[in-house]
Parts: structure tokens; sequence; C-alpha cells
């Protein structure tokens, strides 16, 4: 089976068009970050985030000024693509280290009070929020059974334990919860409600810590690149080597750009999908250049612009099987990937066609232009070093 | 052809190893926090208040010395964490105050008119410092382990500073873990010299070398009561004196601590109690008074710390005493506690998302390479599973990015895959032998699928050299996942198609 065979598609033809949507994708990107900076998530700029669950779709609007009128005006809310769950964002001023599970508590009861108006029974705790050791202890004290044996008490434990988390830590109500006895539960119905809104993660930065993890993930990123660059010269040609690491940031700063127009924070899971998508990325122009730098043997006295049209028809079915399937996944990934690597799937969808797409019209127009306005020197360099290996 | 069977003897023989080393998954895969569930920490030692603290118990120990050798002063004060003033010393004395500063030396002294500024040196501040990192870890790491998390994690972070990596997967005790980690549980045996009163001004004037601390109290009804106490500043025993601490009830069976005190300060504390009957003796932890009972009878080793705990404070604070004070307070800089729904929601998602991103891979590769698709996917899940046994040889946690870093290698794995077989099949549209196409597809993608490969290694390898966390945690699966795919895409898939050619004699064509 073959998608295509024997195409003689002009690719490079269109480098121009192609070179200024580029372009014009990255200015916009680059201004929206100028005019609005870089959104970056807890990890990089430090503060609480507390990523919560309702039981039911509440306005983001009604979250909001919750928030805002009670003493949180500077709060951010975030929405995820299931609209049940929400991501609270609060800024490095309003936290000390101290108190950031309170502040999580605070935010929640605050939330479920007013948001979702279900006011907690008079002295009352939510079963949702109360950990294995906390029922296990209760049940210990009340014992329903009359046992007198504390211990058997923790197969209950551990089925309500295991029937909240496989409900995305909200249990349903007492009438429902199916398989616990029924004694266990009256004890517990005395003592305990069960909430509308569930704390899924909560996590704090420091300012400090914010700072650092942004400058080593810069220099990680920056130092790989440089090794790339080193690799490709040696193998290749130094020009090529630039090109490469041009279509990489190419590629990064596209998906920074649609990060920038969909609002998507910037957090370390993101900073990984940017990894992949350079590696991703360099694999495809390497895959390219190798076709290349082989047909050049053969084909010495033609123009580049022809060998490297040739070579990419060549790698057509290549091309469109191993990122066609990868791009595929991806998709997958995005959509049914759940919320906490939303935000990874999407950066890597970006980048996957980025990266196929900066193959032909960054990477190999670069050495084309190159070749055409500094031209023949150089080519002579890369030939003589094709007819070598 | 023999040879052909040998190397295949030997997969067959990695795969099954590879197979009992991730044996049973569920064991042998450590997952990471945003999978599992739990609390990642970043704690640090606050070195300067251990630094404070060091220098204030030297000024203690200097003030006795000058004291005894009957050398007057006026005072002694702290400057800055690693320095401190005696002032009033006359010049005639100031050859001996010298003297003693270099007999201890750690301290550098200057002379001004009658006053001596000595600050410690900067190899000692090191020394100091250090050791209290050392010794706070270490004792953070007991309270973790006695408190029963498996697979947690405390380790120093960077090799300089006093910052730490504290993980508990599994934990949902959030405040309560911490405070067990925060709390420096420094115990103290103190004599009380009055109170207990109302308030700080209804002490009194305290008496030289006493201090006043408070006593608070949750009464019957609800209300916390505060009380206030004169001690003396000096204990008589301390935390580091202890054998042992266990959880206990009272006598009205309530939740309490019992200590064990080593025979040596078991015989001094003897020796004061006998002296000082019916005085109060404050039991103090944190400088806070937790209770101050009258001494009836002489008591030995063996003591009793009652107050309003919970069962699990009691043995939390059981748990402390027993790993020993902290050298200063610990300062969280980062936390992060995922819920376990979230993980499992996670793992739920992201399985289901694989298996359907796998599927697709697959089904793709059989309907377009028809046979050799076979022999593709064979070599694709043998690469996950080389990959999931080196992981779990060397204990690399799975986290997300992790996963990504697998998606990326799985991706080329399958590109090594299309490569060579898109050479195979030009060659083969060239007029050329099953055999020798296959020869010739394997030998010209080589080169490609090694320097994609190279590069993207060389890359993960700064990546774990410089990232953090997650982006380290990305690298490793990376790296591990290529080198996977190099030897299932290259070796494994050529030896499956030359085992298939050795069985035939004649081969006319490959299904591909």
């Amino acid at each position: 089976m073959e998608i295509f065979h024997d195409t003689k598609i002009d690719f490079l033809k269109y480098r121009t068009p192609a070179m200024l949507v580029s372009l014009v994708i990255i200015l916009a990107g680059v201004f929206m970050i100028w005019k609005n900076g870089i959104r970056y998530g807890v990890d990089f700029s430090g503060g609480t985030a507390i990523h919560l669950k309702f039981r039911t779709v509440v306005p983001l609007d009604s979250i909001r000024n919750t928030l805002k009128g009670n003493g949180f005006p500077d709060s951010g809310v975030q929405a995820f693509n299931d609209p049940t769950q929400v991501m609270v964002r609060l800024p490095q001023t309003r936290v000390t280290e101290e108190e950031t599970e309170e502040l999580a508590e605070r935010v929640a009861t605050l939330l479920s009070a007013n948001a979702l108006k279900t006011l907690a029974p008079q002295g009352k705790r939510d079963l949702n929020s109360a950990t294995p050791n906390d029922i296990n202890g209760y049940l210990q004290l009340k014992d329903p059974w009359k046992v007198g044996d504390p211990a058997k008490y923790k197969g209950e434990v551990t089925k309500i334990r295991q029937m909240r988390d496989a409900n995305a830590g909200l249990l349903p109500s007492f009438e429902q919860m199916r398989g616990i006895d029924a004694k266990v539960l009256a004890s517990l119905k005395e003592s305990f409600y069960v909430g509308d809104l569930a704390i899924l993660s909560n996590e704090y930065v420091g300012p400090q810590v914010g700072a650092e993890l942004r400058e080593q993930a810069k220099l990680a990123i920056a130092w790989s690149l440089a090794g790339l660059l080193i690799y490709v010269w040696f193998r290749f040609e130094f020009l090529w080597g630039l090109s490469a690491i041009a279509c990489l940031a190419h590629d990064v700063l596209i998906t920074l750009a649609f990060f920038a127009f969909s609002g998507r924070e910037i957090s370390l899971t993101v900073v990984a999908a940017f990894l992949t998508i350079v590696g991703f990325s360099l694999n495809d122009t390497i895959v390219i250049y190798d076709r290349v730098r082989d047909n050049l043997k053969s084909m010495r006295t033609q123009p580049l612009e022809n060998v490297i049209n040739l070579s990419l028809n060549q790698m057509l079915n290549r091309t469109i099987l191993t990122n066609g399937t990868v791009t595929i996944v991806t998709i997958v990934l995005f959509l049914f990937g759940g919320e906490v690597i939303n935000d990874f799937a999407f950066a890597m969808l970006v980048g996957c066609i980025s990266g196929t797409y900066s193959t032909v019209y960054i990477a190999s127009a670069i050495i084309v232009l190159y070749n055409r306005y500094f031209g023949k020197k150089r080519m002579a360099t890369v030939k003589a070093k094709a007819a070598k290996v | 052809m023999k040879n052909v069977q040998w190397k295949l003897l030997m997969v067959l023989v990695l795969a099954v190893i590879a197979g009992y080393g991730i044996w049973p998954p569920k064991e042998r895969i450590r997952l990471g926090l945003d999978l599992k569930g739990g609390i990642h920490l970043v704690a640090e030692v606050k070195i300067d208040e251990a630094l404070a603290g060091y220098t204030d118990r030297f000024i203690e120990v200097l003030r006795k010395e000058l004291q005894d050798k009957q050398i007057p002063f006026q005072n002694i004060l702290r400057k800055t964490n690693t320095s401190f003033v005696v002032s009033g010393i006359a010049p005639d004395k100031q050859e001996n105050l010298k003297k003693i500063l270099e007999n201890h030396g750690e301290w550098d002294l200057t002379l001004t008119g009658n006053e001596g500024l000595a600050a410690l040196r900067q190899a000692v501040i090191n020394a100091k410092a250090e050791e209290a990192v050392n010794l706070a870890i270490r004792i953070i790491r007991e309270r973790v382990n006695r408190f029963g998390v498996a697979e947690s994690v405390v380790q120093r972070q960077g090799l300089t500073g006093g910052r730490m990596i504290i993980q508990l997967p599994g934990v949902e005790d959030t405040e309560r873990v911490k405070d067990l980690i925060k709390n420096t549980a420094r115990l103290e045996l103190r004599l009380v010299t009055a109170g207990p009163a109302p308030s700080a001004e209804a002490l009194g004037p305290i008496p030289e070398g006493s201090e006043a601390l408070t006593h608070s109290e949750v009464q019957q009804d609800g209300r916390s009561v505060t009380n206030y106490y004169a001690v003396q500043k000096q204990a008589i025993v301390s935390g580091e004196e202890l054998q042992a601490a266990n959880r206990t009830t009272d006598q009205y069976g309530r939740p309490a601590v019992n200590f064990t005190l080593t025979s040596s300060a078991g015989s001094k504390f003897g020796d004061f109690t006998e002296a000082n009957r019916g005085k109060a003796l404050a039991i103090v932890l944190d400088n806070k008074v937790q209770s101050a009972p009258t001494i009836q009878d002489k008591i030995t080793t063996d003591g009793i710390i009652t107050g309003q705990f919970t069962i699990e404070e009691s043995n939390d604070l059981a748990v402390m005493l027993q790993s020993g004070a902290l050298p200063a307070g610990i300062r969280f800089l980062e936390q992060r506690v995922v819920g376990p729904s979230l993980g499992l929601d996670s793992i739920r998602k992201g399985m289901l998302a694989c298996a359907i991103g796998g599927g697709i891979i697959v089904l793709f590769m059989l309907l377009y390479y028809k046979f050799s698709g076979v022999n593709a996917v064979t070599a694709l899940i043998l690469n996950m599973l080389f990959l999931m046994a080196l992981m779990s040889y060397f204990e690399a946690t799975l986290t997300l990015p992790g996963i990504a870093g697998i998606v990326l290698s799985i991706g080329m794995a399958v590109d090594a895959n299309v490569l060579i077989f898109e050479r195979i099949k030009e060659d083969l549209r060239l007029g050329k032998t099953a055999r020798s196409a296959l020869q010739s597809g394997f030998a010209k993608a080589f080169w490609p699928i090694f320097d994609s490969n190279l590069t993207t290694i060389i890359a993960a390898v700064f990546l774990y050299w410089f990232g953090t966390g997650p982006v380290k945690g990305f690298a490793v699966t990376l790296i591990i996942g290529i080198c996977c795919s190099m030897f299932t895409a290259i070796f494994v898939s050529r030896l499956l198609f030359d085992w298939l050619l050795s069985r035939r004699r004649k081969v006319e064509s490959i299904s591909i």
C-alpha cells in the first residue's frame, strides 16, 4: 500500500508566503506577550493554585465575584474543559507558607457557601475532606457495631475512600453509598455531611523557588539547543545546524504564540511539552537533511532547491505516516487525556503540526535562501562533505 | 542461519527477564506524586536560626567562664547571628578575654576601647551550617520513616544551602505531616520560679536567669485560657538526654507521652528532684509550658508529658522526641498536594488516551505495511516492555512529563520503522530482490535514525543535567526510551525479517 507515489510537488515554491504566515503568527504572539506578559503557572510565578471540583456546573463569574467580594480581590479563576472543574489562583502576596492548607479550605468553604449555596449543617464536617484516618478514628470512637474491636472498621473506611477516589473526590449522598454498612452510614450521618465541592490538588510555590525554576528551565533549554547545534554542525554543516536551531526556535515560538492566544499558562509540564516538540521537530529535520545529503551525492550538478524538493517528495510517505500518526495520538491525548495534561497535549498538537511544516519552510528554506544569496563557496563544502559520507 | 536463531533466543530471554522485572506492574512501576497523589515539599532549614542558637549557647558558656575566672564585664549581647559584643571589660582584663576565646578556637576578637567584638570564623560558620542541615535532614528522615510512609524521599537539594526535597506518596494528612516535619520538638525540664499567673505582669518581677513562658489550655466550656509561668532559663534536663519516648495514657486515660532519660541524666534529675521537693517543674516543649506538676518525690529516669493531646498528636510527639530536636526551624518553600482522586483520574484518562493512540498506531502499521507491520508492532511492544523494565530497574518514577517522554520515544520508534520500511520499498521498486532490498534498506536507514536519536539523547542529557523535577523525569524516560527503541527498531526488527527469510529457501517478495 502506498499513499503517494512518485509525487513531484514543488514544496519550496511556496516558501515566501509560508514564511510570511509564520512571521505573522509569531509577531502576533510576541505582541500578545508584550502586551499581557507571559502567563506563567504557579510553578514559575509563585503563589497558590487550588484545583477544585464541583458537583454541578458553577458559572465562572459567580466564582470570581464570590472570591473578589470576600477578601480575595486579586484572585484568578481558570476554566478547564470539564465545566465542573476550576483552578483558583492566589498571588504570592496573599500567602505565607504556614497557611496554605487553611487558605485552600477557606476558599472551598467560601465557594460552597456562596457559589453553591450549600451551607454546612451546624457542627458537621464534610465527609469529602475527611481523611481515612479521621473517618476511622471517628468510627472507632462511636463504635456503631458495638464490636469493641476498633480495627474492624478499616474495611468500611477503605470502601468509602475508594468510592470517593473513583468519583473525582465527591462522594454520592449517604442514601446512594451502596455497599457501605447501614449502621456505619447512620453513625457517620450524625457528625458528617456530604458536600458538593472537593479540593483535588493544592500547590504552593514560594517566590524564590518560582524564579529559580524559571531560570533552570531556561538554562536547560539553552544548553540542550547548544548541544544540538554542535552535533548537527559536526555531522552536517554549521549553516545546517543553525537552520535546524532556527526551525526549533520557530516551533517553540509558534507554540508560545498559540498559548498566548488561548490564554493558557506555562507550567513545568508545558516546558516538558516544549522539549518534546523540540525533540520531535529535530528528528523530522534531521531525517530530511540526511536524505538531502544522500541525494547531493548523485545530483551534484542540480541546484540545491531541486535536490531538496526531490528529497521532500521521496520522504512524503514517511512524513505523512510518522507525523500523521503522532499528530493523531496528540489529538487523542488532547481530547481524552484529562484536565491535568490538557495544556501539555495542546502544546504537543501545535508543536507537531508546526514541526512538520518547519522542516520544509524554515530549515530547508533557510538553506536555499542562504545558498541563493551567499552561494557557491558554501555549497562546495557541503557537497565535498556529502561525497565523503 | 544458526546465528539468527541464537540472536532470537537472546531477544526472547531478554524479553522474559524484562517481563519478570516488571511483574507485578502495580508494585514495580513507581508512580510519581502527580499520578499517585501525595505530598511534595521543598523545605529549607533556617540556617541563620541555627547559627544564632549556636552563638547564644556560646554566650552562656562564656558568661559562666568569665564569672568563674572573676573577670568583670558589663554585658554580653549577640550582635548578628554569628557575632557578639562583650561590653564594659577593663583594658587590663582584655588579654584574658582574648585568651579564653583563643582557647575555644572559633572566634576572632576585635577590641575597641572597653568593648570586644567576637565574630565566628567563616570556616566555622560553614561547618556549623553544614552540620545543622545534615542533622535536620537526618532527623526529618527519621520522623518520616517512623510516621510510616512507604517510598518516602527526604534528600538534600543541591550540594550547598539548606534545602531539601521531601516526597510522601499517598499521604493525605497534609497538616499533620507538615507539623511533624516542621516542629522543632525541643523538650526541656526546667524549674518554675513563679506562676501560674493570668498575665506576664501578674508574675511580678521575673528573677535573674528566668523568663516568662506561656501555657495554653482549652477548658471544659471550650474557651482557651493562657497562663504565664516564670521558668529558669537553664534546663535541668533536655531532649538530647532522652533514651526513649512512647505514646501512652495518663491516669485518666487521656493520651500522653512517656519518656525515659539516659541513666546519667536520670541520676542528675534524681538528685535535683530530691532537693527540690514541693517546687513546680515545667515540662517545656518548644518554649511553651506543656504542664507544670509539683515535684512530689524523687524522680529518676521516667517521666510523662500530659497535655491536651489527641491520640495522633501524642503519637506524633513521641515520634518527634524519639527522633530528636531539629537544630533550627524549617521553612516550606514549595508545597504540592495532589489528591488521590486527581491522580486516579489522570491515570485513567492517560491510559485511555494511550490505548486509543496505541491502537491507532498499530492499526496504521498493520494496514499500511501488512505483514511487515506485524514485525514493527512486535518491535514496538518489545520496546515498551524493555522501557518499563529499565525504568523499574533504575527505580525511576513515572510522572506525567515522563509519559510525554515515552510518547516521544514511541513516536521515534515508529519513525525508525517507517524510515526502514520506506527505504526497503524504494529498493524493491527499483527491482532489487527481497533479500538485498532488506539489506540495503536497513543499511541506508541506519544513519538518519542514528543521527536523529543521538541528537535527541544529547538534548535529553543536558535537560537531565540542568533540569529539575518534571523536566528531569522527562529526560530520564526519553533517554531510556530512545535506547530501547534503537535496539528494537534496528536490531530486533531486522532479526525478525532475517528469521522469516531463513525459514524459506526462495524469497520472491516480502509483504510490505
